[in-house]
């Protein structure tokens, strides 16, 4: 074996090796989402990737980067500084019982002292609604945020217009209160963005947590040890 | 003469009533937009009260490759056709367990951001009964986006924005609260400290 061919022989024998490894932890993820998996793990899983052109990708993409770093203690009320200025945004944080609409109502809410917005909760609501929203709006004006953290992954673009598009994306969203302890969630959020004379802004933002049901059974999912995940696979591999 | 008017009145009222709108007072889309919009959102909920889920699919624009899809059960998204078709085409033993779904959709508001762009929110009350199941219910919020296309209306993005877990379990605690209180309960004396601290200060 010549000289140049050992390296090569080296290089090749980590790569498989690697691969080996990322596999096996790929099956190992694999059981774990076979057994206790999502509801609906059923269903094949599609990430199509982004459909928007390159340079689009790539601004919006740099746009979420932003937005995601202004969600700090001292800066988290500039987010509104990226929304179109041209357009009525809209906003639904996971918190939220309902949408801010406007300017007023997303300058009252971004801001040192959140105010909450006047509109009618419509009789088919469900009963406390308002009660929440308000207390919701007190809890920020009384203990008010030591910081927060906003991460997210993922983001996929499409076009949907000339001068629109829409992204999706997950967030890791980590905060602490002044008065109360850290806590983190995760949730999905989607957005639609206009390419102004300033660059692309979002005209609209929402965000999709996890529904209650959903997160007790991920607690409790969570909890499955992996001596019983392996008692399943055993039982399932004597079938 | 007076009976069939009282006829045709019982007949024509309950109608009206039920067809009372859904449109939000912050709806800013031109009104046929917004008239056709909220059609499309009670056709969608009516297919899924029938059970049609083929029909709900047909309301997607097929000419969109990368459709975006999120049900409030779901964790991840779920992208581009054929991810929306498997969605809407569920194994059988899926379908065999659903015995009825009840969506009301309200609060709808839409917006109309470009010639063929419209953006909508609104709210779903839920009610839903699976086989071995007691009922359940669920109120959450929606956005969708739509395309005009020469027949009309139609999907391109739907997310289904479910309560916050804390916020949920909020609003069950302050459900649960007994009649009267805290009006009918003893005040805490709001000068008491803890006898320790006492102790400190003297």
């Amino acid at each position: 074996m010549g000289k140049r061919a050992f390296p090569l022989l080296v290089c090749a024998g980590l790569i498989v090796g690697a691969n080996a490894l990322a596999q096996t932890a790929y099956y190992q993820g694999e059981d774990r989402e076979h057994f206790v998996g999502n509801a609906g793990a059923f269903y094949p899983q599609f990430d199509m990737g982004s459909t928007a052109p390159p340079e689009v990708t790539e601004a919006i993409e740099s746009l979420v980067t932003d937005f995601a770093g202004r969600w700090r203690a001292a800066t988290w009320t500039t987010v509104k500084n990226l929304f179109n200025p041209d357009d009525e945004p809209y906003v639904l944080l996971a918190h939220q019982p309902d949408w801010l609409v406007g300017w007023d109502e997303l300058n009252g809410y971004f801001s040192n002292k959140p105010t909450m917005p006047e509109k009618s909760i419509p009789a088919q609501a469900p009963p406390g609604l308002r009660e929440i929203e308000a207390s919701h709006y007190e809890y920020r004006a009384e203990n008010e945020l030591a910081e927060m953290m906003y991460t997210p992954d993922r983001i996929r673009v499409r076009m949907i217009d000339d001068d629109l598009a829409l992204a999706i994306w997950y967030v890791d969203f980590q905060f602490k209160p002044r008065f109360g302890s850290a806590k983190g969630e995760h949730f999905k959020a989607n957005a639609v963005f206009r390419n102004t004379a300033d660059g692309w802004k979002f005209i609209h933002y929402g965000e999709a947590p996890m529904s209650a049901i959903m997160y007790m059974e991920r607690l409790y999912r969570s909890q499955v040890s992996q001596e019983f995940l392996d008692l399943l696979a055993d039982g399932e591999r004597q079938r | 003469m007076r009976a069939a008017l009282l006829v045709g009145l019982a007949t024509v009222l309950p109608a009206h009533l039920t067809a009372q709108s859904i449109l939000h007072d912050e709806t800013s889309a031109p009104p046929e937009v917004a008239g056709a919009i909220e059609d499309l959102v009670l056709e969608w909920a009516d297919k899924f009260n029938r059970g049609d889920w083929v029909q709900i699919q047909n309301t997607w624009d097929p000419d969109e490759d990368a459709p975006y899809y999120l049900g409030e059960e779901r964790d991840r998204w779920i992208m581009g056709k054929e991810g929306l078709y498997s969605y809407f085409n569920p194994p059988g033993f899926v379908r065999s367990l659903m015995e009825s779904v009840h969506i009301v959709p309200y609060r709808l508001r839409v917006r109309q951001v470009s010639d063929s762009i419209v953006i909508a929110t609104w709210d779903n009350r839920l009610d839903l009964k699976v086989r071995t199941r007691p009922a359940i219910n669920d109120d959450y919020r929606v956005n969708a986006v739509f395309r005009r296309k020469p027949e009309g209306w139609m999907f391109i993005h739907y997310a289904e924005l479910a309560w916050a877990a804390l916020t949920y379990m909020e609003h069950l605690y302050r459900k649960s609260v007994s009649p009267g209180f805290p009006e009918n309960a003893m005040p805490y004396d709001r000068r008491w400290r803890p006898a320790r601290e006492e102790t400190t200060q003297n």
